[in-house]
């Protein structure tokens, strides 16, 4: 009788670790693709991600004489990133390609600038010039504009034009001021005590009373903690059906080992097919 | 209060009774809170058209003409504040600065349909789905359209929850087996498009619900004797599901297989068999007649006015052997895409090697699938060997619902050819959510497929890894995709 009891405690403690575990590998997992790479600490305040889709035009191609630059507005300090949405037409482009970011049309002085190669870029994606942020970009003017001086016909990318229309700039190109804009987004660098209230805070945007802030800081950890729950009791009832405890822990960490190593292979997939980010100077 | 407590007290009783499943039970709803909470409006399934047929419901008291799509000021409001495009989100307002655009719904606005605008199918869709969806908008009638909106989403939840608790059921029939039965439950809750159907306007929902309701009254048909009582609730649920959307129509020829089989097997002879059919027919007609007659007097058709689609000339005279290498090749593709990762309207598409690595599990759950009815048809029929697995011993009850299975499918292929190629005037594109309402079958099958490759002893872990496995998968495509799509 003491020996039944002991191996169903056993199992219900090797439940409980495993259920916690599980359920902290789930946490680490959700909250990590969060605030990860792209998005860790950065606030964006446009919302041109949301128009983007596969009919926008591109521009033409980014070669020789051929610049292409936006003019934008800084609401916040700390700017430190800028996006671009990038078509290769789509072949396999391999030329060099410079970004400059710059106060003005007019100024010769680069405040950031940063050169990468074309067939990083995949068709229709973002890449983001990441950069040291700009301490006192609050309401500022800024420019930013790409060039390719080795590219020719054929062998060239393109950005995409806006199917909307910013009011706090205009598209460059060759020098000259047009009507149009380009797709692109702003971020500044923030703290995650910072980010998780913007966070929070877009999460209310446009919703009744009842999914304001205060409901989210209730239903996102309740949301876990009902996860958790019904992970330790399947975790329990599967232990329960095996022979000892033993069988159980076995069988446990075997799943747990799978499972964390087909994330980490998932996770490296992405980050080998998403080269992204170009650290300017 | 006598009454209430009684209940009360069942409900307990219920509860303890089975407390993972009360658990799971608890679990999904606080999902679908959450998922119906994080996508913001207009982002489910032609989410905007549905919820104007609840709308004019609501404001008109009647149900709206089929072919004309009114608009209202307030319809007008909402869609400035989300976008000018109402299906893809551009918002107009920063998200950061909460509550600008709110205001603008909080002034005296005419929520009066008027002005009609453009000719759109969901009107001619049947009305039960809406009829409840007005219900809930009439309880909140003075307040403003977002608590309208997400108060609509949230109580009409419970009909994914019963989709689940059914799917549970179906389950525990078929294999006996309470870990079994908890993976098919957890599968089809935490499939993360389903949560995304569950958690948003769609009368989807409602013929989700009845399908799989007939499918739980099938089985219980075929393991017990037929009686009038069952053909009564095989009939409403059948109703159920036609009096939600057109498509169920094809509910009926399995209505008719379920006491065929019965039949076939002597559990019933040929004047009880046509006995019970006449009955379940006989609740079908009377409840959804009056629909089907309304619309053949008013719209010369009996499922309403069907819009004139756009003509495509691309398929039009495809062969039957090109056709079928198209259906095979390219639309398999398409409905897996959107079985396992397309999200709504939203371009929003998870990473290859989710899809793939799905993609090839499915491979190998039907290969496993084949053999599994090539070698249990082989012990039952050939050897026939008595045997308490009851993988084995209720080979009918799988083969029925395989039969489900491949009914709805064939009837969406000659939607598809019919519609695609016969008479090329509207692409159908088969979508995987039109494969929800037998989504619990599939992931029967699904396990069934990949537990044939391992030895008997390792079928609970199996069962174990699958459920964290579709739990975890639900959790990024929140965390992921949806999430980072809306608010980053």
């Amino acid at each position: 009788m003491i020996k039944k009891i002991d191996s169903q405690f056993s199992k219900k403690i090797i439940a409980i670790i495993f259920g916690t575990l599980f359920s902290i590998f789930l946490l680490i997992i959700s909250l990590g693709f969060l605030f990860n790479n792209d998005y860790l600490q950065f606030n964006q305040i446009n919302g041109f991600s949301r128009s983007v889709e596969r009919k926008k035009p591109a521009l033409g191609e980014i070669r020789g004489l051929n610049t292409f630059g936006q003019t934008f507005h800084a609401d916040n300090n700390n700017l430190a990133q800028i996006s671009v949405l990038f078509a290769t037409y789509p072949r396999l482009n391999n030329q060099e390609i410079i970004f400059h970011l710059r106060e003005s049309t007019s100024s010769k002085i680069d405040l950031r600038s940063g050169n990468f190669n074309a067939q990083n870029i995949h068709d229709m994606a973002f890449i983001n010039f990441r950069f040291k942020p700009i301490l006192d970009s609050a309401n500022k003017d800024y420019y930013f504009y790409l060039e390719s001086p080795t590219s020719f016909p054929g062998n060239a990318v393109s950005t995409l034009k806006l199917d909307a229309n910013y009011e706090n700039g205009n598209l460059i190109l060759k020098g000259k001021k047009t009507n149009l804009d380009m797709v692109f987004k702003i971020y500044y660098k923030e703290n995650y005590g910072q980010f998780t209230n913007t966070l929070l805070n877009r999460f209310s945007q446009l919703k009744p009373f009842f999914f304001k802030k205060i409901s989210w800081l209730i239903l996102l950890p309740l949301y876990f903690l009902a996860t958790l729950a019904f992970i330790f009791a399947l975790t329990w009832k599967f232990a329960r059906q095996q022979k000892n405890w033993f069988q159980a822990l076995i069988k446990l960490s075997t799943i747990l080992v799978i499972m964390i190593s087909a994330a980490f292979l998932v996770y490296y997939n992405i980050e080998l097919m998403n080269l992204r980010v170009v650290n300017l100077h | 209060m006598k009454i209430i407590r009684k209940i009360l007290i069942l409900i307990w009783q219920k509860i303890t009774s089975n407390k993972l499943l009360s658990i799971l039970l608890f679990l999904i709803i606080i999902k679908g809170v959450v998922w119906a909470g994080l996508v913001p409006v207009w982002q489910g399934w032609d989410e905007n058209y549905h919820y104007k047929y609840i709308e004019y419901i609501a404001e008109k008291n009647t149900l709206p003409p089929q072919d004309k799509l009114f608009t209202s000021q307030e319809d007008q409001i909402v869609n400035k504040l989300i976008s000018n495009a109402p299906i893809r989100q551009t918002p107009k307002f920063s998200q950061t600065q909460t509550g600008i655009g709110e205001n603008l719904l909080n002034q005296n606005i005419n929520r009066a349909p008027a002005s009609p605008i453009t000719a759109f199918s969901a009107q001619s869709y049947p009305p039960l789905y809406y009829l409840m969806g007005a219900g809930i908008y009439k309880i909140f009638y003075s307040t403003n359209f977002l608590v309208r909106f997400f108060a609509i989403r949230i109580l009409l939840i419970f009909l994914g929850i019963l989709t689940v608790w059914l799917s549970y059921k179906i389950a525990f029939e078929v294999s006996e087996n309470k870990l079994f039965s908890f993976t098919v439950a957890t599968l089809v809750s935490f499939q993360p498009l389903f949560t995304l159907m569950s958690s948003t306007i769609n009368n989807d929902n409602l013929l989700n619900l009845a399908f799989v309701w007939l499918t739980y009254l099938g089985i219980r048909e075929l393991k017990s004797q037929s009686s009038t009582k069952s053909a009564l609730w095989i009939g409403i649920a059948t109703s159920l599901g036609i009096l939600a959307k057109p498509q169920a129509a094809i509910m009926i020829p399995i209505l008719i297989f379920i006491y065929l089989i019965n039949f076939v097997r002597k559990r019933n002879n040929f004047k009880n068999s046509l006995k019970y059919l006449a009955i379940a027919l006989g609740i079908i007609f009377l409840t959804t007649g009056w629909w089907l007659i309304r619309n053949k007097i008013i719209y010369h058709g009996w499922f309403g006015y069907q819009a004139s689609g756009t003509t495509d000339t691309q398929f039009a005279h495809l062969s039957i052997w090109e056709y079928l290498k198209f259906i095979y090749g390219t639309r398999l593709r398409f409905v897996l895409g959107y079985f396992w990762a397309q999200f709504a309207w939203t371009n929003n598409v998870v990473d290859n090697i989710y899809q793939n690595s799905l993609n090839w599990l499915v491979k190998l759950s039907f290969v496993g699938t084949i053999i599994y009815f090539v070698t249990s048809l082989y012990k039952k029929c050939v050897k026939k060997i008595k045997t308490n697995n009851p993988f084995i011993k209720n080979l009918y009850l799988y083969i029925f619902l395989a039969a489900n299975l491949i009914i709805l499918d064939l009837f969406y292929v000659y939607l598809f050819y019919n519609r695609l190629v016969t008479t090329a005037k509207y692409i159908f594109p088969a979508q995987g959510r039109y494969y929800f309402p037998v989504l619990g079958i599939l992931a029967i099958f699904f396990i069934i497929g990949i537990q044939t490759w391992l030895p008997k002893k390792y079928h609970p872990s199996l069962y174990l890894f699958l459920s964290l496995g579709i739990i975890f998968y639900n959790f990024i495509c929140l965390f992921q995709y949806i999430i980072p799509r809306y608010y980053l």
